[in-house]
């Protein structure tokens, strides 16, 4: 209002104050629906000769773990190595053992820091994260932290 | 008999007047006697800036729902805008552009299965050129990284085929985007 009289006049913040609240209401709402995403980064397939870059030392075995519908199956390129085979118990796979399985195969043989998982066509790809996340291991205690998406296995 | 008018005029006037005494009421002390909402401001307008700061924060706006809810992981890195393939239950998207469409089982609706993800391949191409076009422009040059978005349930034999096709177009670093938390329960 045009003050005429030379009376004290104040700003309304009524108005101001509700807007500022619904703002506030409706900001509130949304952040509560946004959901926390991170990353896991995947290795592109590499084709070198010499993985070792030229060094004349004994190359390391590399480790390929599979996942079928029944099993979760870890293999090495060294004949020496042997395989293992994680058979799903009451329909679900046996991601803790394979931690176990994965960090024995560390402590005891000269295996690479990556590891190539491949799985399945029909397999989800829920299960492919959660085998990622079993070879990631625990980040005070690492197994595998690169790894390597292989080619579907089709039938 | 008074004017209406008047009597309206004159209880108008006098709402203002109590409003206004209402507003400025002082105590004999000369201390306000209303609410003071200046401070009540300044927490709203701290709080409206935080709130506009935590939306902005989130480098990717992704819409879940039924058809795309990726699934939950202990990965702890946090993430990096960059070129994003999308694969819901009913479609696969390149920076939010219809590419493929799904059918249920995540097969590839195509005319012609042994060309099914041609438009994939083309589309991933053209982002990489348009990508190096601004580098020689002076823009941000080509990283070569790949956020995949994928849907819990899309089988591997899916996911598998974009990334083949994804490195025929030149990215060489790919990003599973998932759901902070507890890795997804086994089944």
């Amino acid at each position: 209002m045009a003050g005429g009289g030379g009376g004290e006049q104040d700003l309304n913040l009524v108005p101001y104050m509700d807007i500022m609240v619904n703002l506030i209401m409706f900001m509130l709402v949304v952040t509560a629906y946004i959901i926390e995403l991170r990353q896991a980064p995947v290795l592109a397939p590499s084709y070198s000769s010499n993985p070792n870059g030229g060094q004349t030392e004994k190359p390391k075995a590399f480790l390929t773990v599979a996942v079928t519908s029944k099993s979760i199956a870890v293999l090495a390129s060294g004949d020496e190595i042997p395989a293992t085979e994680l058979v799903k118990q009451d329909n679900k796979y046996p991601y803790e053992e394979l931690s176990q399985v994965l960090r024995q195969y560390k402590t005891e043989y000269t295996v690479a820091e990556n590891m190539v998982l491949t799985a399945d066509g029909s397999v989800p790809y829920s299960v492919v994260v959660a085998t990622m996340d079993a070879a990631r291991g625990e980040p005070n205690n690492p197994l595998f932290p690169g790894v390597t998406l292989g080619l579907a296995v089709k039938k | 008999m008074s004017n209406p008018a008047e009597n309206a005029e004159a209880v108008g006037s006098t709402d203002d007047e109590f409003l206004f005494s209402r507003r400025k009421k002082r105590h004999d002390d000369g201390m306000v006697a209303g609410l003071n909402l200046t401070a009540m401001m300044d927490v709203m307008t701290i709080l409206l800036v935080y709130l506009i700061k935590v939306y902005a924060d989130a480098p990717e706006s992704i819409t879940l729902n039924d058809d795309l809810r990726p699934p939950t992981s202990t990965a702890p890195d946090n993430m990096v805008p960059s070129v994003s393939v999308l694969i819901s239950k009913t479609s696969v998207l390149v920076d939010q552009k219809l590419v493929l469409k799904l059918k249920p089982g995540g097969v590839v609706d195509a005319a012609d299965p042994s060309n099914a993800y041609a438009p994939l391949a083309k589309a991933l191409a053209s982002r990489v050129e348009t990508i190096k076009y601004i580098e020689a422009g002076g823009g941000s040059p080509f990283d070569g990284n790949l956020m995949i978005i994928a849907d819990a349930d899309a089988p591997y034999d899916l996911i598998s085929n974009v990334l083949y096709h994804a490195g025929k177009a030149q990215f060489t670093t790919y990003r599973l985007v998932v759901q902070k938390g507890a890795s997804t329960p086994a089944r």
